[in-house]
């Protein structure tokens, strides 16, 4: 099979990708003028670092650790954005191996009927940033609990932890929403209800 | 099913939705999930609500002539 040059590479392995990285850019940044600047700091990095990058393995996990290490390393710096945690938010929060496992089992599918779209954005851009992180990376972008763990550095049981959180704090968030819309759960309140018999 | 159970399923149907699971335990959760048209519901509900947030998620556009910019910008 024909070797790919490094600009044939860069075209067809790393531009298809360039959505979703503007998507989680924005995202951290809240800006899409930042967020485009990011995305171009990311793609200027992996080409010149793609000698680095083995043909045909996970070219947009690859990309978002660029991304994530850009943000972190230089626009935080530059912007003079240090990592704001909301320790009232997190409390409970741990970083241990043995958190259960998340889900959005309490949230009702009928909440989103009444949504614009903005409320579920604001929702997560609420959420600290380790906690949005994991939210964009497994949720939005599909990423498996692994690749998330090689993309952030952390332990895949961290990576479990943070989603449990993020996740009950993101269904919170969305629930209170409803609730200031007069939104009503008539299945009467039934959340340990048993799956069957 | 008693709450052990019901607790273990949602369990089971997040770690599936989260990949995270292994190829065998994927085959026998959708063996065990086939047999109970409740348990199926709320792997369903639970994917929709998923695909709800992806789909409300604000994804800016590309800015203009940012493809051409990257591409520029790398010397051939």
């Amino acid at each position: 099979m024909k070797k790919l040059s490094p600009h044939e590479r860069f075209e067809l392995e790393f531009l298809p990708h360039i959505e979703a990285l503007n998507t989680f850019a924005f995202h951290l940044t809240y800006n899409e003028e930042n967020a485009a600047d990011l995305v171009q700091e990311t793609y200027l990095k992996a080409f010149k670092f793609i000698d680095k990058y083995e043909e045909g393995t996970n070219a947009k996990a690859w990309l978002f650790k660029i991304l994530k290490n850009a943000y972190i390393n230089d626009y935080r710096k530059r912007n003079k954005r240090p990592i704001q945690v909301d320790y009232e938010e997190v409390s409970g929060y741990h970083d241990g191996d043995d958190a259960p496992l998340a889900s959005y089992f309490d949230l009702r599918e009928e909440l989103f009927d009444h949504m614009m779209g903005d409320e579920v954005t604001a929702a997560i851009n609420s959420l600290p940033e380790d906690f949005r992180t994991v939210i964009l990376l497994c949720d939005i972008e599909d990423f498996s609990y692994e690749e998330i763990s090689k993309i952030i550095d952390v332990p895949i049981g961290t990576v479990r932890s943070r989603l449990f959180r993020a996740r009950n704090m993101l269904k919170e968030k969305l629930n209170n929403y409803a609730k200031t819309m007069g939104y009503k759960d008539h299945r009467g309140g039934h959340d340990d209800q048993e799956i069957s018999e | 099913m008693d709450q052990f159970n019901f607790t273990e399923i949602r369990k089971k149907i997040t770690s599936f939705l989260d990949h995270d699971m292994s190829p065998e335990d994927q085959d026998s959760f959708l063996t065990q999930i086939q047999k109970d048209p409740n348990s199926q519901n709320e792997l369903i509900r639970e994917r929709l609500i998923r695909s709800k947030i992806r789909e409300n998620i604000h994804r800016p556009h590309l800015s203009p002539g940012l493809v051409d910019r990257i591409k520029n910008k790398i010397v051939r």
